[in-house]
């Protein structure tokens, strides 16, 4: 009595069920019995309730003359009820015996046969006003009865069965209506109504079947309906077969009632069908759940033909078929209650075939059970289903049996022969056309909540056919069904579903209902590395290769027998899972509904509290998005998995770049790591790794996109609901939906590690001008990645060996080349790069490079304005921010550019700057101080002595990673400690020089054009200021500063110069050659006399790289090709030295002159734009003329110079020689440490400082990695917990 | 428990013992004490079962093109499996249809 209110046990009811000793029979087909009516009263509900349904559908009314054909049981029936409605009724029955009967139910008059004239006498002139046909007769007789004695427009009701040729001729003559009674009323026959229990509204639908049976009960109960009167037999249920035996014999049988004796108190659920015997050892005891068509026809005949079953007990919700198919098939036992085949000890697997709805519930209770279990698709219906299942999988862990579902097309030879086909070739198209015909909407397949429609009930089986044959889960998938129109009942069965799956193959499934049922229904059609398959109605398999057709018979196999010896086999030998189930974390396998929604994940405990979150996410802007990122792929080998213990050491070697909290995402072979500065995510929603639909792509994302905003109108307008404002989740969604190909859209600095789960696609990217940097160790097989080396230095195995090359590009360039670190086995993405990794290899590419060098054109008037307004709103854009922004200070014009521009988007940012008052180099604080008046902006300092160089030098080579640029790095690890003391952003001119033409090295390319500018630049800048007093301020002529030659003036420079055109006169008039020189400014004699291996060191082959690079280089003028070759090599050096020395001091460093805008414009600009009257940056001094003070303007270009050599000439020189020539540097092999000693005692040298300070940096750079010095000093994981 | 099964293929009307039903969702259990065989439609269904397979054809030719049908799609063999053992299906008796 399950959900049913309305009936309690003992109480005594009529049923429309069968006979049979117990019944079941849903809630809507049962009445209770009034008191005073007896059971055999009550066993006449059924036939009155027809009977009664005719009478209503005939609609007598009181005083009409009504006729009823056939006097059995139902006939006389209805003779009573129409009395009871006040009618005149005249009865007929081709049996005389029957008509006294009638009489006494009340026939005012009867005949025998079809008696015409006494209807017509009965009826007078107009006929009778409705006929009711009860009678059960082949014969047409009782049609053409009833139409000839109707009344024009009478009513003719059938509530038997008679022959039906309706006569035209009376019915047309007469209008009648004809109706087909049916059984007991509205709701018989409707599933909705007799299965589900779901009743008419009383209001609407008065009359129904339960209802019409309650009327009947209660006429009997008040004694107008004597149906006692009709019982002609009575037998107990024992002898009930005679009945039919007198029935069909022809004796006169009227009403039959079958009596049974008293349920016995115990149900009797279970009914052996042999001599119960133990099972023999190795038989496979098999029970069944379910006898319909699929069992009975496919399952039962393949399974009989596996040796070695024996077959237990069979189970359907209907004793019958249970007890008839349990027979037919040996089964030891029929039942009707699953439990009793869990409860028997000798069943060992469970097959089940029942009702799709039923399927996931009792797959949960075989399981728990321990019986193996094989169950027809679908596995489930609903996700919650088989959230239920998976969770019931995973509980039962190693003890779980075996689940298989009935898949089989997998199993196909045909499939079998294709998968063989394309061995080796992935990604697959895979299409599939199942036109499997129209079902009515009513049917049970097409119900949701029974067969779960026909995309979930039966399109699971294309959809796993594309997983079979492209070898891959889907990840993803789309769907399209037909557009509603009038007469169509179901719409999702007319479907096109594409699927993307893990490897990258994709596949569709057209489901089609809508077509002819003769036409062919399956066909599969397979496509890659040039071939293609096609399997039709699994018989036929046509392959294409190489133009040659082979093709081959499968006679119809669906697979069905495989399948199930596929299971058997698994039962046997214990072995995996025929088809991976949830436990291997492919769930789509097995379900379509996991198919058609995205695999979801567990969401990633959160480590903040939820009250500090609330208080964030207040906050909206950019903030400082500086962050560190790891990663390991273990991308050859699918089935390694990452070592958590490893990743959580490399990312923790980057908590100073986010020292409050960290993230992982694992995904198998892969793990992304990062680690954040609380502030940078002013929401929850911000979290990294960050995951889109639930892990088919992460990010792990080290940077800033300035112009993301741009990207979110569209992305929302395609339909992506942002979860929050980063731009961490606009490149995810942008990623997600384009690919790599957004990238050269970008402009930002950034690195980052995106996963694409679909193919299993690892995909590295750094920003196009090398800002933020991203290291990389792969051995082949295995790739590890990080923000910093030193993290990848956490790894064992990645191997500590000096990269030679990479020190002999050092020692000529300042910085190792491309993607060159000091390390032989860590590469660096080279900038606007990204790699790829996936199972199929590693694959490297450029997505952004410099290659418009085509000038503008236009005035110089023109482009100042332009790069001025560009300028503004680059810097606008950087600096809009809500937390407290600080910017380096140098006092110079980069630098002061940037503050007073950060002043006119309406930031004041606190200044700060540091100097070396009174240490013997230009004393930059009166600049500072006077530039930062000027603007009226606060300036901290700070003064740099030198007195801890020898322990500061450790420190910041271990920061920086590797040696590279210069001593830059001592002011700006100060400056970045003092900034980080009390902002967490500072800005600054950083890139100035590279991009816009800032250093005179590059007049080199240009000498006479630029001495002839030196020439006249006097004059012009006397003419100048002579005017300036009248003119405005921005009619001024160009004549702003930045003297080139007041550069070369010093002594060293013309040192060098002189000594460059002794030893390459030859190369003089060629200015690569010129500007090679200028820059490898030791001598390569000189460093091979200071290393052991002077083969280390070739002046060659740094030449012929930057020949080759300055070959490639799409520029023509000689400034651009060079100034882009820095843009490639310098200025990435400066990039890593900026990122180590800020995020040492977890302060972000933004460099708005390298915006990748700004960069583009300024390669646009052309050499007379970047030197013109003797000025160097010349259209960025213009640009910034009028936000910044005149005296700012025409200073001289110092940079951050500093005492570093006084230092190390001075207090330090027993340490640098200690260190240079003492035990560990001549035991390192590399050093001729007596030719270093010999350099130290001459420090008259004129590149003494640039060989010492080189030398002094590789060898301390050399105790901290090679000796692991640096490990000990500043592992920043040996003090952390590492979780296992 | 007991319950009249008639086979559709010999129109044979049988007593037999079955495992006792389970009451599904909405459904009600009932013990039977005395049901009703409606002679009349009775007999016509047992005519029915009794007549030859061409006769039932010819009773019911919605079932025969359904038949067809499934002939060209499923196949001759398919087929008949399935005519024969939708045939052996045991029918309860006494539902009123």
């Amino acid at each position: 009595m399950r959900g049913v209110q309305e009936f309690k046990p003992g109480d005594r009811v009529a049923t429309a069920g069968p006979h049979a000793g117990i019944v079941s029979v849903g809630r809507n087909l049962c009445a209770r019995i009034p008191d005073g009516v007896s059971f055999e009263q009550a066993a006449y509900t059924s036939v009155a309730s027809i009977a009664l349904e005719g009478v209503r559908l005939a609609r007598a009314t009181l005083g009409e003359r009504v006729l009823v054909i056939g006097l059995g049981l139902i006939g006389q029936i209805a003779v009573a009820l129409l009395k009871a409605q006040g009618c005149r009724v005249f009865g007929t029955d081709v049996d005389p015996a029957k008509l006294e009967l009638a009489k006494q139910f009340g026939a005012d008059e009867v005949g025998v046969g079809s008696p015409r004239d006494a209807v017509r006498n009965f009826a007078g002139p107009h006929g009778v006003d409705a006929v009711v046909i009860t009678a059960a007769t082949p014969s047409n007789e009782p049609i053409e009865f009833a139409a000839d004695v109707a009344r024009v427009k009478g009513r003719v009701v059938l509530v038997g069965v008679v022959g039906l040729n309706l006569p035209r001729a009376p019915f047309f003559l007469k209008e009648l209506e004809f109706t087909v009674s049916s059984s007991l009323g509205p709701g018989r026959m409707d599933p909705q109504y007799e299965d589900k229990g779901v009743d008419y509204p009383f209001g609407q639908v008065r009359w129904t079947a339960q209802r019409n049976m309650e009327a009947v009960l209660d006429m009997i109960a008040m004694g107008r309906l004597p149906v006692e009167k009709l019982t002609s037999h009575r037998f107990s249920i024992d002898r009930a077969a005679e009945v039919y035996d007198l029935i069909t014999q022809g004796a006169p049988v009227l009403g039959a009632i079958i009596e049974y004796p008293a349920a016995p108190a115990a149900r009797a659920r279970r009914l052996d069908l042999k001599v119960p015997r133990r099972s023999r050892s190795g038989e496979l005891g098999v029970s069944l759940v379910g006898a319909g068509n699929y069992a009975r026809l496919i399952m039962m005949p393949a399974l009989a033909k596996v040796s070695g079953i024996s077959w237990r007990g069979l189970a359907t919700a209907r004793g019958m078929n249970a007890e008839h198919s349990g027979r037919r098939m040996d089964f030891a036992f029929a039942t009707t209650e699953v439990d009793e085949l869990l409860r028997d000890p000798d069943t060992h697997s469970v097959f089940v075939a029942t009702r799709h709805d039923l399927h996931a519930d009792i797959v949960v209770r075989c399981l728990r059970a321990g019986k193996n279990v094989f169950v027809e698709k679908p596995l489930c219906l609903t996700l919650a289903e088989l959230a239920r299942i998976e969770e019931t999988v995973r509980e039962l862990g190693d003890r779980c049996p075996l689940l298989m579902v009935g898949l089989n097309r997998r199993f196909a030879p045909a499939t079998a022969m294709v998968r063989d086909f394309f061995r080796g070739v992935t990604p697959r198209t895979v299409s599939f056309r199942f036109a499997s015909g129209y079902i009515p909407g009513g049917a049970w397949p097409q119900d949701e909540d029974i067969g779960g429609g026909r995309i979930v009930g039966e399109a699971c089986h294309a959809i796993d056919t594309c997983v079979a044959l492209t070898g891959s889960a889907p990840v993803r998938v789309y769907a399209e069904s037909i557009g509603m129109a009038k007469g169509l009942e179901t719409t999702d069965d007319q479907v096109f579903i594409t699927l993307r799956h893990e490897n990258g193959s994709i596949s569709n499934v057209s489901y089609q209902a809508g077509g002819d049922r003769a036409a062919p229904t399956e066909r599969v059609e397979v496509f890659g590395g040039g071939r293609t398959a096609f399997i039709d109605e699994w018989d036929t398999v046509s392959m294409w290769r190489s133009e040659r057709l082979t093709e081959k018979r499968t006679g119809k196999d669906r697979g069905n027998a495989a399948g199930f010896g596929a299971f058997i086999d698994a039962c046997r030998g214990g072995g995996a899972w025929p088809i991976p189930g949830p436990s291997s974390g492919h769930g789509a396998r097995v379900d379509p509904r996991r198919a058609l929604a995205a695999p979801r994940r567990a969401p990633r405990p959160r480590r903040r509290p939820p009250e500090r979150r609330r208080r964030r996410r207040r906050r909206v802007g950019r903030a400082p998005r500086m962050c560190g990122i790891a990663g390991i792929f273990h991308y050859a080998d699918p089935a390694a998995r990452v070592d958590r213990r490893a990743l959580t050491r490399m990312t923790r070697a980057l908590a100073h770049r986010g020292p409050d909290s960290e993230g992982f995402f694992y995904d198998g072979n892969l793990g992304l790591g990062h680690r954040r500065l609380s502030i940078v995510d002013l929401s929850p929603s911000g979290a990294q790794p960050m995951l889109l639909g639930d892990g088919a792509h992460a990010l792990s994302y080290n940077g800033e996109l300035y112009n993301h905003g741009s990207f979110r109108e569209g992305l929302k307008a395609r339909g992506h609901e942002f979860r929050g404002t980063s731009d961490t989740e606009t490149l995810l969604r942008l990623l997600s939906e384009r690919g790599a190909s957004c990238l050269d859209q970008l402009a930002g600095i950034f690195a980052f590690a995106w996963w694409e789960r679909a193919t299993r696609t690892l995909t590295l990217v750094r920003d196009p001008l090398g800002v933020k940097q991203l290291y990389v160790h792969d051995d082949g097989r295995r790739v590890v990645f990080a923000s910093e080396v030193k993290a990848l230095l956490t790894c064992a195995d990645v191997p500590r060996e000096l990269d030679g090359e990479a020190l002999n590009q050092y020692l000529h360039f300042h910085t190792p080349l491309f993607e060159r670190t000091f390390l032989r086995d860590v590469k660096v993405l080279r900038a606007g790069e990204l790699a790829r990794y996936n199972a199929g290899g590693t694959s490297r590419r450029a997505y952004w490079a410099i290659t418009d060098f085509t000038p503008r054109g236009g005035s110089p008037d023109e482009n100042v304005a332009a790069l001025s307004e560009q300028l503004e709103s680059v810097v606008r854009e950087q600096l809009m921010s809500d937390v407290p922004v600080g910017s380096f200070f140098s006092g110079g014009i980069d630098s002061t550019a940037i503050a007073a521009y950060a002043m006119r988007a309406g930031l004041r940012p606190q200044c700060f700057g540091v100097h070396f008052t009174g240490q013997g180099v230009i004393d930059e604080r009166p600049y500072q101080e006077s530039a930062a008046k000027a603007l009226g902006l606060d300036l901290d300092l700070i003064t740099l002595t030198g007195e801890s160089l020898p322990e500061d030098l450790p420190r910041l080579l271990w920061s920086q990673d590797q040696p590279v640029i210069g001593a830059a790095m001592i002011p700006m690890d100060a400056v970045a400690r003092l900034a980080s003391q009390k902002v967490k952003v500072c800005v600054g001119g950083q890139a100035a020089d590279e991009v816009f033409g800032g250093y005179a090295r590059y007049a080199l390319t240009h000498p006479l054009d630029v001495a002839s500018q030196w020439a006249r630049a006097p004059l012009r800048r006397a003419l100048a200021r002579r005017g300036r007093a009248a003119a405005p301020r921005d009619e001024a002529p160009a004549a702003v500063g930045g003297n080139v030659w007041k550069q070369f003036a010093e002594r060293k420079t013309l040192w060098r110069l002189a000594h460059n055109v002794r030893q390459n006169l030859s190369g003089l008039g060629d200015w690569q050659e010129r500007y090679f020189h200028h820059f490898a400014k030791v001598p390569e004699s000189m460093w091979t006399g200071l290393l052991a291996a002077p083969e280390l060191v070739s002046r060659a082959r740094c030449r012929a790289v930057f020949r080759e690079t300055l070959a490639k280089s799409a520029a023509v003028d000689p400034a651009d090709k060079v100034m882009h070759w820095d843009a490639q090599t310098y200025l990435t050096g400066l990039f890593q030295q900026d990122d180590r020395m800020s995020m040492a001091h977890s302060l972000e460093s933004r460099v708005p002159m390298a915006d990748p805008r700004l960069v583009r414009f300024a390669f646009r600009s052309g050499f007379s734009m970047k030197f013109r009257d003797g000025a160097s940056k010349w259209i960025l001094r213009r640009a910034v003329a009028d936000v910044i003070p005149e005296r700012v303007l025409n200073r001289r270009k110092v940079g951050f110079d500093t005492p570093a050599e006084r230092w190390m000439r001075g207090p330090h020189a027993g340490w640098v020689r200690d260190t240079l020539t003492g035990g560990r540097a001549r035991s390192r092999g590399l050093w001729n440490t007596a030719a270093l000693g010999r350099l130290l005692d001459e420090p008259d040298h004129p590149l003494w400082f640039d060989a010492v300070w080189k030398a002094l940096c590789v060898e301390t750079w050399a105790r901290l990695v090679l000796d692991r010095d640096g490990d000990r000093a500043f592992d920043a994981t040996s003090s952390e917990e590492v979780p296992a | 428990m007991q319950q009249v099964v008639q086979e559709v293929r010999s129109g044979r009307t049988t007593v037999r013992e079955i495992p006792d039903p389970v009451a599904g969702a909405g459904q009600v259990v009932v013990a039977s004490a005395a049901s009703l065989v409606s002679a009349g439609t009775e007999r016509y269904v047992v005519e029915l079962a009794r007549k030859s397979l061409i006769g039932k054809a010819r009773e019911r030719p919605d079932h025969v093109r359904r038949v067809l049908q499934k002939i060209k799609q499923e196949g001759l063999l398919m087929t008949a499996q399935q005519v024969q053992a939708k045939l052996d299906e045991p029918m309860p008796r006494g539902t009123p249809r």
